[in-house]
């Protein structure tokens, strides 16, 4: 009864101190996950790999854990032989953040990142003897970040150099997890040229996409970073770093302030926003339904007895023996013998 | 029903307009090539270079290298050197160096069997090679300087070997290299480097047993990219960058581009075929200054010499170009720059670090009027197709006529006077033909013979080889009036036919190689062969006489001697008249040995293909024109 007293004090307490939001408990979603994507090789694709990294420490930093994000990488800038900074992947001049620091998982790397790969992810089909850290284990209470970068072009995504994701193809994959009950909602972010396009094809509910560009817009890097040489971040990813860099898990800034990141006199594209889909005002959704790991928790101010199990006597129910015996074959044969 | 063969089936609007409009048809189509030449200087014609490969990332780095000091302390230690052995290369002190800095250093024999005497020439180059840290040895870029001692007839390069030390200095101490780098040092110019590549690949280029390449100690990657250095002063106030390799081949527009924006930014002045870029505000004088320096492209690449060591490179897919610097005669500046010509090296080496594939963005064939515009082949290539598609008129509108004459001959003799007479003679069409052939060939080949016979007689090679060609020139000449034959109009009329479709055709594979030669050879060429006269002698006047005359010009030892005598006429204009004489005397003997030499060591074609292909063209019209034609 101790106990109980103190954990209903404790409740008391705590709800004369906080504001608990409205909204706090209605998200409706009861795990978060996160497919952050870089689709592009090659030493001058630097950027992407930097504009990875940078999400999915953001997303790490704001509570989802490493087995709940799926992080592919198509090359490895860190170790590549033109990088004179090795083993590092910078997403800023200033090179004060080092985003390929000690704790990156990367789950599908190199040419790992396919097209066929991503999608059989997304859906689920992967081989039974995936490992557990390669498979999106989403239920229908899951929120999903889905981040993607690279080149794009009108309708497609290239991945590697050799092959691409079409809008419909990625439209029809969301479809496949809505039915198969993979999803709560979807946050979907795009940073390509012609962005837009990836998401004008989709038709499953209770995704909000965003993308970097319009449709006959590029999508442009932010800066050089003259001592690696290379284009270092994307303008996109750049602000919406920005953006996340101050929020916290606990803080209430919603997504309609994230959509508002980069504006066009920032980000030199129009950043697109497809709403339609999603059936919350983003208004009312805080950033961290998709880019935190909050459990909602229902509180309660009324006591709840919660009753002890009663002691019982626990003696062994004695089971009486069976006897086996054959069965007859069938057909039985025997007669005719 | 038309068939193929029958002759009225063609007789229709088009044809007959082209057989009447033939003549200035083909001079048209000639004019109007020349024309469009012309116009591809004009600066709103050109389209500005711009990079194609996204993986160069030109100039993004910041460049760390200071090589001033050191390239001075290299230098001065090299020319002390260089006093003490005044006709050999260094070559003990140069491995030292190069040692010092802990490459791998090897050094390469090879011998030369010169073709025409017995006699064998040694050289050794020198290469130290860097090894990528991080990266499997699977590529590798070349740096290369040729050695060439104080006594050389050319302009020093004991600076640029200088640079090359202070570089491979600065270069051992970088961690980013994804590629091997190769510094390398050849010497008896081409020849070496020629040999070092062909040990390299492991290949031999020109003729069997001339050139002995031997084989290399060791090797890096595959090489993806050269850059040759000639840099002949200590201050360098302009980089000419040098393109025309082997052949007529050029380097990736991209190497060309990244090389000469690199120099732009380092601020020295940059130029091509030695002229910078110059902005007239008249723009005939713009257009005039742009079009001489396409000329001087054109002219450069249609020998198919090299200008430089690069151009050795292009033959095994290695874009390759020379960076050769000046010093601008009188300018005292207190400074060296070698701080900045380092820094182009650094930069473009850096940037062909960064490369990930062999370069295949950008243009194989282009030509440039300035250092920052160029003309792609899909313009260019234009004015040449115009000019050639007169000599398929020509020779078309030719057939026609043959055809119509044939068959109205047959109409008016219907008597049966068998096809024996007026019919084509087969035989001595393809016999004539045939032999024009045979003797282009054995032409081709017969700088053997004549040196194995002018040494009976103690000639030089030069001169057995030069005499030689005298005397086949005339014989070739005078061949036609000693048999003094006679020929049908139509079997003349065809086998000319026969020779335009040669000619046209012979130009166009030329132009797929080197397009300046075939573009050349056809404004000569061609409105020649649309006035000779094939027609029979009554008809002859004194005009015509004269223009078959005039043929003899365009025999290919002709020309070649008369634009030798005038090439040595600009160069030495301030000379008497009977000195120039000698000295293109001189000169036409030694581009003939050259031209041969070349063939055999190098594989240029250019000797091989005119007297092979151009030279029977010639002597089968000769052979008309000097035919009794019926």
């Amino acid at each position: 009864m101790n106990l109980n007293f103190i954990i209903t004090f404790c409740i008391f307490h705590l709800s004369c101190a906080w504001e608990i939001p409205d909204n706090f408990a209605k998200t409706g979603h009861s795990n978060n996950w996160a497919v952050l994507v870089d689709t592009s090789r090659f030493w001058f694709n630097y950027r992407h790999v930097a504009n990875v990294l940078s999400i999915y420490r953001s997303v790490k930093r704001l509570g989802i854990p490493d087995s709940q994000i799926i992080l592919m990488i198509a090359d490895d800038m860190a170790c590549n032989p033109r990088n004179p900074r090795p083993a590092t992947v910078f997403n800023n001049i200033k090179q004060h953040i080092n985003v390929y620091g000690d704790d990156v998982e990367v789950d599908y790397r190199g040419y790992e990142v396919t097209v066929e790969n991503f999608v059989r992810l997304l859906t689920g089909r992967l081989a039974p003897e995936t490992p557990r850290s390669k498979k999106l284990l989403t239920d229908e209470g899951s929120n999903i970040l889905i981040y993607l970068t690279g080149h794009g072009g009108n309708g497609f995504l290239k991945f590697q150099d050799s092959e691409e994701i079409t809008s419909k193809e990625l439209g029809d994959a969301l479809e496949q997890m809505w039915q198969k009950r993979r999803y709560h909602e979807i946050l979907f972010i795009v940073d390509t040229c012609q962005a837009s396009s990836m998401y004008e094809k989709f038709y499953s509910p209770n995704i909000l996409a965003v993308a970097s560009s319009l449709v006959g817009e590029d999508s442009l890097s932010h800066h050089l970073d003259p001592a690696i040489g290379v284009y270092i971040i994307d303008r996109y990813t750049y602000y919406a770093l920005d953006f996340l860099e101050k929020v916290e898990p606990s803080s209430s800034k919603t997504l309609e302030e994230f959509l508002k990141v980069c504006p066009k006199h920032y980000c030199l594209s129009t950043v697109g926003v497809r709403k339609d889909l999603f059936r919350r005002d983003p208004e009312k959704v805080p950033v961290t339904d998709f880019f935190g790991s909050l459990r909602p928790i229902e509180l309660t101010t009324s006591i709840t007895n919660v009753l002890l199990p009663a002691k019982t006597n626990k003696t062994k129910a004695i089971e009486p023996e069976r006897k086996y015996s054959y069965v007859a074959q069938f057909p039985d044969v025997s007669k005719f013998t | 029903m038309g068939l193929l063969t029958d002759p009225r089936a063609g007789s229709g609007k088009i044809i007959k307009f082209l057989l009447k409009w033939e003549r200035p048809l083909c001079f048209f189509l000639y004019i109007s090539g020349i024309v469009w030449i012309l116009l591809l200087a004009l600066p709103i014609f050109n389209d500005n270079t711009y990079f194609s490969e996204n993986a160069l990332l030109p100039g993004l780095v910041t460049k760390e290298s200071n090589l001033e000091q050191t390239t001075k302390q290299y230098y001065t230690h090299l020319i002390n050197e260089m006093k003490r052995y005044p006709d050999v290369m260094p070559y003990a002190w140069l491995a030292a160096k190069l040692n010092q800095l802990h490459l791998d250093v090897f050094t390469h024999n090879f011998t030369l069997i010169y073709p025409f005497q017995e006699q064998q020439f040694t050289g050794q180059n020198i290469y130290g090679i860097i090894r990528a840290p991080r990266a499997a040895s699977t590529e590798a870029i070349v740096v290369s300087v040729p050695f060439r001692p104080i006594h050389s007839i050319y302009l020093d390069t004991a600076p640029s070997i200088a640079l090359l030390l202070a570089f491979a200095k600065f270069c051992r101490k970088q961690k980013y290299w994804a590629k091997d780098i190769i510094f390398l040092i050849t010497e008896h110019e081409q020849l070496g480097i020629q040999a070092w590549l062909d040990a390299y690949h492991g290949v031999t280029s020109g003729n069997g047993g001339v050139l002995i390449s031997g084989d290399l100690p060791g090797r890096a990657g595959s090489i993806q990219t050269a850059i040759n250095l000639e840099l002949h002063s200590m201050k360098i106030t302009s980089i000419d960058v040098k393109i025309e390799g082997l052949n007529g081949r050029l380097p990736n527009l991209d190497l060309f581009n990244l090389a000469q924006n690199m120099i732009a930014k380092e601020g020295i002045r940059q130029s091509f075929q030695r002229r910078f870029d110059v902005k007239y505000k008249n723009k005939f004088k713009n257009w005039w200054y742009h079009f001489n320096t396409l000329l001087m492209m054109i002219t450069s690449q249609a020998t198919g010499i090299p200008t430089g060591n690069h151009g050795l490179f292009h033959r095994f897919g290695i874009e390759a170009i020379t960076l050769e610097g000046f010093e601008k005669p009188g300018q005292q500046s207190s400074d060296g720059n070698f701080y900045q010509v380092g820094r182009i090296v650094e930069s473009i080496v850096r940037s062909l670090n960064n490369l990930l594939e062999r370069f295949h963005q950008s243009y194989f064939f282009y030509l440039l009027p300035s250092t920052d515009t160029y003309i792609s082949i899909g313009l260019y290539i234009r004015s040449l197709v115009l000019i050639i598609g007169g000599i398929f008129v020509k020779a078309f509108s030719m057939w026609q006529r043959l055809q119509v004459s044939t068959s109205t001959e047959d109409k008016k003799n219907i008597v049966v006077k068998q096809s024996k007479d007026d019919g084509f003679d087969i035989g001595i069409i393809t016999s004539e033909i045939l032999w024009a052939h045979i003797c282009g060939v054995t032409i081709a080949t017969s700088p053997f013979a004549l040196t194995y016979v002018g040494k009976k007689m103690d000639f030089r090679t030069e001169d057995s080889i030069y005499f030689g060609f005298v005397v086949i020139t005339i014989l070739t000449l005078i061949w036609p009036f000693y048999f003094r034959r006679q020929m049908k109009y139509k079997n003349a009329a065809l086998i000319c036919v026969i020779a335009l479709v040669e000619l046209g055709t012979v130009l166009m594979c030329i132009a797929m190689h080197n397009f300046s030669l075939a573009l050349l050879a056809a404004v000569i060429y061609v409105p020649y062969v649309f006035i000779l006269p094939i027609m029979p002698k009554q008809n002859f006047t004194k005009f015509h006489r004269m223009l078959s005359f005039g043929w003899i010009s365009l025999h290919p030892f002709m020309i070649a001697s008369l634009i030798i005598m005038c090439y040595t006429y600009v160069n030495f204009s301030s000379d008497s008249l009977p000195l120039i004489l000698f000295r293109g005397y001189r000169a036409i003997k030694q581009a003939f040995v050259f031209s041969i030499v070349d063939s055999m060591i190098y594989g240029n074609w250019l000797y091989n293909v005119t007297i092979s292909t151009m030279f029977p063209i010639w002597f089968l019209f000769w052979n008309i024109l000097c035919s009794n034609i019926l």
